[in-house]
């Protein structure tokens, strides 16, 4: 048997806002195997963002704070290490890409100086690192590598912009891309590609791929297993195909039914899930989605229930928090 | 007397780039028809013209060429209060909420001021109509006093929605109304739009990036790119069995969430990025892209035709093939 390579459990970050503390990531525990592409699915604030930049050790601090868990990589605590042995894992083991590339790029350097930063920085030398920033923009499919080296970013497309943060993120072959909503400022034609160049070098490197998404349909294409987050919860993970036939959860099952069907004659009324996402300062009491849930009961509203109901159902791969099982939800 | 609330014809608009003294083509001659109570949805990639064409019918700006029509009059030089009146007829829905309403302002004084301008209602029967409205929209009355910060993204869309509405218009044109909105919202506003429309019998243009959101709210499609309509036609032929290469393209590139469907979609992509519209290549704007591409498709600019029942496309591959079919079945 074995191991995952990235182990989280119980991550709790909490932000300090001017108005209070807000519980961002709640006690979020997962595992990600070798290989393998395993999408974290949620609303805006649902804390997926910050679950995993508390594992990169990337929150802003000092606004945010991890306060309790473990974040496992090959065996060792990232949360115990000193930031100079943490930093050294980031970029080698563990690299992470963004929604705006923009935003990961230095508009003032050139594309080729700044994936040669990270390769120096990481103790290459001058000339490993111009050889290396070559060889992964052609693995990005970036047109004339030899030209691009010397361009700055906005010299390209959002869609080239984007290939160049993944060449940037794997120049040191990472065994973990955190991706998170990287196509989702491109558009479908740009986003399938970016898809497919992801696919291949995970194919290539053995890479896992943590893939952040609001969209159940990139979960659909890109992942094998989803873990669903609603209110700094995991409350439902298991393998893609499986939570997609036969949600365990109310809010997976409400997500799923919100979505228009892309094919056939039908076109039924969407699904409306009542309300909106709780704000992360003040979350409800109890299981978060109990004031939007049709099934909630009195329990629901005191006591958030544990990750860990199993699936009766198909493969039983899936767990989900939630007290009320699908076979008592009200019709 | 004809159905057609809103007719253009041959819209051009070309804006000149000052810096580099080029000029571009955002709308490349488009024409279309919108049916009394109908839905016609728009659907493109960034830089197809979606948006300037929408400016183009609401006559926020003036086309460089082309005429646009209401209830069979032009309006298309219209200017003080003969065009306030036509802005009554045709109303315009925002993406962001937000950034199109007045922060300083409650929701009651945005709603009051419309009403005011377009001088629709006695003083004292305002604040029955801005209930009225809120409730349209499925907002309490309440929501009249308070201000655009102090409501979510659905909400405040809502409101969006509830301030086209105040001057009962016979057009609202959407851009891109439910992009910015969560899953679990986004439903609850695509089932508003779908019930007002009924109720008020109102035209819709909608216009969106997002496929599946097209398809499932409208009667017609129009496809478009670089600034010009690639394929038309009834909503379920379109989306479900396109004749155009670039429409086929989007169909695949829109990841489907349904794993079991997702197996069995061959999303082999399509190449290259949109081009530059100050630099459109000759011939048929997508052939750069286009798997079906032969020598015609590079000098001639190909004709938009009906090539099966309703359905029409502006391809030179797809006309010949569907021309020698219809042709095979004469004899």
């Amino acid at each position: 048997m074995t191991s995952p390579v990235l182990s989280v459990r119980d991550l709790t970050t909490v932000l300090h806002l001017s108005g209070g503390p807000a519980d961002v990531v709640r006690g979020v525990s997962f595992d990600v195997w070798a290989g393998e592409t395993v999408a974290l699915v949620g609303e805006s604030g649902c804390g997926k963002s910050m679950t995993m930049l508390s594992v990169m050790g990337l929150h802003p601090q000092p606004t945010a704070e991890i306060v309790e868990g473990r974040v496992v990589f090959d065996g060792v605590d990232l949360l115990q290490l000193p930031e100079e042995k943490r930093r050294l894992i980031r970029g080698a083991d563990l690299a992470m890409v963004y929604q705006d590339p923009m935003t990961s790029l230095n508009p003032l350097m050139r594309v080729g100086d700044q994936i040669g930063e990270v390769l120096i920085s990481h103790g290459h030398s001058r000339q490993e690192a111009r050889e290396r920033a070559l060889e992964v923009l052609e693995q990005v499919g970036i047109p004339q590598p030899a030209r691009a080296v010397a361009a700055y970013p906005h010299e390209f497309s959002g869609g080239m912009r984007q290939r160049v943060v993944i060449a940037i993120a794997l120049a040191l072959r990472p065994r973990v891309l955190i991706a998170d909503e990287p196509t989702t400022a491109l558009d479908v034609t740009i986003q399938q590609q970016i898809i497919d160049l992801v696919g291949e070098l995970q194919t290539d490197l053995g890479m896992a791929v943590v893939w952040i998404t609001h969209d159940l349909g990139v979960v659909a294409r890109v992942a094998g297993r989803m873990l669903v987050m609603y209110g700094g919860h995991i409350v439902e993970s298991g393998l893609t195909r499986e939570v997609f036939r036969h949600p365990e959860h109310p809010y997976t099952a409400g997500l799923l039914a919100a979505v228009p069907p892309v094919r056939g004659k039908e076109r039924p009324q969407l699904v409306q899930i009542p309300g909106t996402p709780p704000d992360p300062a003040h979350q409800p009491s109890g299981c978060p989605f109990h004031p939007r849930c049709p099934h909630a009961t009195a329990r629901c509203a005191v006591e958030m229930p544990p990750g860990t109901r199993r699936s009766g159902q198909g493969e039983g791969t899936q767990t989900a928090a939630c007290w009320v099982p699908p076979s008592e939800w009200v019709a | 007397m004809t159905d057609v609330v809103l007719r253009a014809r041959d819209l051009v608009k070309v804006y000149s780039i000052r810096s580099t003294r080029q000029t571009l083509k955002a709308v490349a001659g488009v024409s279309l028809d919108l049916h009394r109570g109908e839905t016609l949805g728009i659907v493109g990639e960034s830089g197809c013209g979606k948006s300037t064409l929408a400016r183009l019918l609401v006559r926020l700006e003036s086309p460089t060429s082309g005429t646009v029509s209401l209830d069979g009059e032009d309006i298309t030089r219209l200017d003080g209060s003969k065009l306030r009146d036509v802005r009554r007829s045709i109303q315009m829905v925002f993406q962001d909420p937000y950034s199109s309403l007045n922060p300083r302002q409650t929701i009651g004084r945005t709603l009051e001021e419309v009403i005011e301008v377009h001088r629709l209602r006695e003083p004292r029967e305002r604040p029955s109509r801005i209930a009225e409205l809120l409730e349209m929209v499925g907002l309490r009355p309440q929501f009249a006093s308070r201000y655009p910060h102090q409501l979510s993204g659905g909400q405040r869309q809502r409101v969006g929605i509830a301030r086209a509405l105040a001057v009962e218009p016979q057009v609202l044109i959407l851009d891109e109304p439910v992009s910015a909105l969560d899953v679990s919202v986004r439903s609850g506003i695509m089932n508003l739009l779908g019930h007002l429309r009924d109720e008020l019998s109102v035209s819709y243009v909608f216009i969106s990036h997002d496929l599946g959101m097209v398809r499932h709210i409208s009667d017609r499609i129009a496809v478009m790119y670089l600034g010009r309509v690639v394929e038309a036609g009834p909503w379920e032929p379109v989306s479900d069995r396109p004749l155009h290469p670039y429409t086929r393209a989007l169909q695949e590139a829109v990841p489907v969430a349904d794993p079991d469907l997702e197996a069995t979609i061959d999303a082999s992509g399509v190449a290259g990025e949109v081009p530059d519209p100050a630099d459109p290549p000759p011939g048929c704007p997508f052939h750069p892209r286009c798997p079906l591409a032969e020598d015609l498709c590079r000098e001639e600019l190909p004709p938009l035709l009906r090539l099966v029942d309703d359905q029409f496309a502006a391809c030179h591959v797809a006309a010949r093939q569907l021309g020698s079919m219809s042709a095979a079945g004469e004899t």
